[in-house]
């Protein structure tokens, strides 16, 4: 098996004119949490949605456990085993914890359609393994008590979580969270840094999109960071937060913010 | 228990659907029956796309259209029984639908409903034009009733009556039914329900979205093209309007008026609607002017229709007892 | 080469009403971002209006223009403030189904108020004026000179004028706007009445060319979508230019190849177009 569960080779995206992501490559290990930081507009969103098949790259290659996935639809590169969560809390608002994580189950993402009108004990089999599994994924992400609660009306932490829970329902081996803490309360954040250490230790990869610093240098194996979609460093926390570039970078962002 | 009291419920609805036309002597009144099963149907062929894939399709009248125009057809140009034409022109406009869908879903928001409504007019255009076929603006006419059926024995059943086709319509609201139902309580209906709520986000979980939504649309071309069969041979004529816009309102009005995204309300609001369109005899044309206000009206309102007024009441109830 | 001559001017001249038509529904798209599929309902609307004033009242050909393009932007003014605006925050499918709400309850008030017969009124000149060999009414030549001095003056107003500016504007960025301090409930309720007008007019214009009945704005709702899914949803040029050729290409279509399913073929290859480029011709991808 390889070593690398990800790699981006060359990945260059343009939007028009605007260069939103610039040659860059990297390579993400099986087991780690890998970060990517970057003032905004550096390309991170740009990046997961290239990944995830949801826009296609202009130049370069995404290889996933050794596959080439880019030109595959979104679905496809799903069902490959790549969960991902979306920058706005992104949920089946009108439907309830149990009913969102069963929708995400491997179970009901296949299941035909002309067994679900004719057979009677297929459906049956499938459908409460689905829905063991989709209570299995609430108890694990620590919305247990939720489960019939319409997501609309769930406080903004526990969203979160239950975007995770989406991510995770169906199973894959790399998770890609897009701001997981974004608009979070203080008392909520660590809940959530547990909920993702605890995806880590049953083995599966997470890559990070994160704009809380210390959360970021504590958690994270490996740092990418991005700035004007460029590769500016990427290294352990220790050396990124140490990295002139990425002072500068992120600096003047704040600077450019408050003025 | 619970199953068990569902079953005897469900017993008792079914006895009295089948002794209905012993008490209703007035054929009118089993006519409008007949009609609201027609149109319990096609709404909820509509429903199943709209309401649970969430896509809004103004060409639904269109396929009805296309169903009754092709049984039709079949009957009187090729000479096929009933009981041959009608499965035929189900999968003709399924077809249709299943070849139009391809193109027509690729698009989201905003271009679905344009897409279908210039689908609707191109097809419904071809209908009352070609005339050497369909008759064009003068339409179809002398259209036979389902051949009566042997029954080795025990006699024949002819289709003459009203309350034979009552019975007719009634069987086939049943299969509409059944199938849908279970079609929606599945883990496939699950995923037509996660394509109405955020087609994006289905498709990150793995959701093969275009393909859902063309198998749900073809299904549901298939019971338009049903319920259109039927009204072409119960009614014996057809005019080119029966394929647009005027059946898809209908068909709209119906789902939306007795609860979208639910089996309950479409079947409620097309019994519904044509009763109230008997006491609203009186108004002449003014009658589709009100059953527009009353669209608007429910849109603004009550949203989920009467089922899901029903529903909010009986919650706002509940949570009073509860505290 | 005289029976050419002939079809481009009724094209040009078909393309006059659709380019009007056009931009009034792509103006509303772009300040309301909805499809308005009211908008030929109104167009049959004005075009009774006009009718009106000229057979019932006697007022001249001019004057029920105006008077229609006056009743009509108000009209259009109350429908916005009405209907649209309690669902601009709600899901899409509701504004929809509420559009097609309001078409069973204007079309049918006509059908029951007026009845289902073809009605015309006189053009304001039957003069005949021959060019090269061909014959053109004069009613041919306002409709093109009338709809192009019209859109000219549109671009005018959202060019020149702040009020226009403003419109523009909000099209191209709602939140934008917002930020510079733009009314935007304003904004929808103008450019609804303008939207409305212009439709008004294109169908007041037409008037003593085609006929007038209740059910008169489908194919012209149908070919006004078809423009601007072509032109570009929300764009000015988009939806002008895109008038133009559609008119020529369905009067060339129906003089040259078939007069029966012209309608069947232009909206098929919509479909066909939307197949390949699902948010049209020069929509940006979702």
């Amino acid at each position: 098996m390889d070593e690398y569960i990800l790699e981006v080779r060359n990945l260059t995206k343009y939007f028009g004119g605007l260069k939103a992501i610039d040659n860059v490559s990297f390579k993400i290990n099986r087991g780690e949490i890998y970060s990517i930081i970057g003032p905004n507009g550096a390309g991170k969103t740009t990046l997961f949605n290239m990944i995830t098949g949801f826009i296609p790259p202009t130049e370069g290659e995404i290889f996933f456990q050794g596959q080439k996935i880019n030109g595959l639809k979104p679905y496809q590169i799903a069902r490959l085993g790549i969960g991902r969560t979306f920058q706005l809390t992104t949920l089946f608002m009108q439907n309830t914890v149990l009913e969102n994580l069963l929708i995400g189950q491997k179970q009901t993402r296949e299941f035909p359609v002309f067994h679900s009108i004719m057979s009677v004990k297929r459906r049956r089999v499938s459908q409460s393994e689905a829905v063991e599994r989709a209570h299995a994924v609430a108890e694990f992400i620590g919305l247990g008590t939720f489960k019939n609660t319409m997501a609309a009306i769930l406080p903004h932490g526990a969203q979160k979580q239950l975007s995770i829970g989406l991510a995770l329902s169906g199973d894959p081996d790399l998770i890609l969270l897009d701001e997981p803490l974004g608009g979070v309360d203080m008392d909520e954040i660590d809940m959530i840094i547990e909920l993702i250490k605890k995806i880590r230790d049953e083995g599966k990869t997470i890559c990070l999109i994160e704009h809380k610093m210390r959360v970021v240098m504590n958690i994270s194996d490996r740092i990418l960071a991005l700035s004007y979609g460029k590769k500016l460093v990427e290294d352990l926390p220790e050396v990124v937060a140490s990295n002139e570039d990425v002072i500068a970078s992120y600096l003047g962002d704040r600077y450019a913010a408050r003025g | 228990m619970d199953k068990k009291r569902k079953a005897l419920c469900l017993g008792v609805l079914i006895l009295i659907i089948l002794i209905i036309p012993l008490f209703i002597k007035d054929e009118y009144y089993l006519h409008i029956l007949v009609m609201s099963g027609i149109w319990i149907i096609s709404a909820l062929s509509l429903n199943l796309i709209l309401g649970y894939a969430g896509q809004l399709n103004l060409a639904q009248g269109t396929f009805f259209g296309i169903g009754a125009y092709a049984t039709g057809l079949l009957m009187q140009k090729m000479g096929l029984s009933f009981w041959a034409a009608l499965p035929l022109g189900c999968l003709l406009t399924a077809t249709i639908g299943f070849v139009t869908g391809l193109p027509t879903l690729r698009t989201r928001g905003h271009y679905f409903p344009i897409a279908t409504m210039c689908l609707g007019i191109a097809i419904y255009y071809v209908i009352a034009r070609w005339d050497d076929v369909t008759g064009g603006a003068r339409g179809l006419f002398g259209l036979p009733r389902p051949d009566p059926i042997v029954i080795p024995f025990l006699g024949t059943i002819s289709f003459e009556s009203t309350a034979s086709c009552y019975y007719l319509v009634s069987f086939l609201v049943f299969i509409t039914i059944v199938v849908i139902h279970r079609l929606i309580t599945s883990l496939s209906g699950k995923r037509l329900i996660a394509i109405r709520g955020n087609e994006d986000l289905a498709q990150a979980l793995g959701i093969n979205t275009m393909r859902d939504k063309v198998i749900c649309f073809t299904i549901s071309t298939f019971f338009a093209g049903l319920a259109g069969g039927v009204f072409a041979s119960y009614m014996g004529s057809l005019m080119a309007e029966n394929a647009h816009f005027v059946t898809s309102f209908e068909m709209l009005l119906n789902v939306m008026i007795g609860g979208v995204g639910t089996i309950i309300g479409p079947i409620i609001g097309a019994i519904f609607l044509p009763l109230l369109s008997e006491e609203l005899h009186f108004l002449g044309g003014w009658r589709l002017v009100v059953y527009g206000l009353i669209l608007i009206l429910t849109i603004r309102f009550l949203p989920f229709g009467i089922v899901g007024g029903i529903r909010t009441a009986l919650a706002k109830r509940h949570d009073k007892r509860g505290v | 080469m005289g029976i050419l001559l002939q079809t481009l001017i009724n094209g040009i001249m078909l393309g006059s009403v659709y380019a009007m038509v056009a931009l009034g529904l792509t103006l509303i798209y772009g300040i309301l971002n909805v499809p308005n599929f009211v908008h030929g309902t109104l167009y049959m609307i004005g075009a009774y209006i006009a009718y009106f004033a000229i057979v019932s009242f006697g007022a001249p050909y001019w004057v029920g223009l105006i008077v229609s393009l006056i009743i009509l932007f108000a009209i259009g003014i109350l429908l916005e403030r009405i209907v649209f605006r309690p669902f601009y925050d709600k899901p899409l499918i509701n504004s929809f189904i509420v559009a097609v709400g309001l078409i069973l309850v204007l079309e049918n008030t006509a059908l029951s108020l007026w009845g289902p017969e073809f009605r015309q009124f006189a053009a304001p000149s039957d003069k005949v004026i021959k060019v090269m060999g061909v014959m053109i009414t004069a009613q041919r030549i306002i409709v093109i000179v009338t709809a192009a001095v019209l859109i000219w003056l549109v671009h005018l107003f959202i060019k020149k004028t702040r009020l226009g500016s403003a419109i523009e504007a909000t099209s191209q960025n709602p939140d934008g706007a917002l930020l510079m301090g733009i009314n935007i409930s304003h904004m929808r309720g103008i450019t609804f009445g303008i939207g409305t007008a212009l439709a008004a007019v294109a169908a007041v214009l037409v008037g003593p060319i085609l006929l007038i009945y209740p059910a008169m704005g489908h194919t012209v709702i149908g070919m006004a979508f078809v423009i601007i899914i072509i032109g570009g949803m929300g764009s000015f040029i988009g939806a002008v230019l895109g008038g133009y050729i559609i008119g020529i290409l369905e009067t060339l279509v129906t003089s040259y190849i078939t007069n029966f399913f012209t309608e069947a073929i232009i909206f098929g290859l919509l479909v066909l177009l939307l197949a390949v480029r699902p948010t049209g011709l020069f929509g940006k991808p979702h």
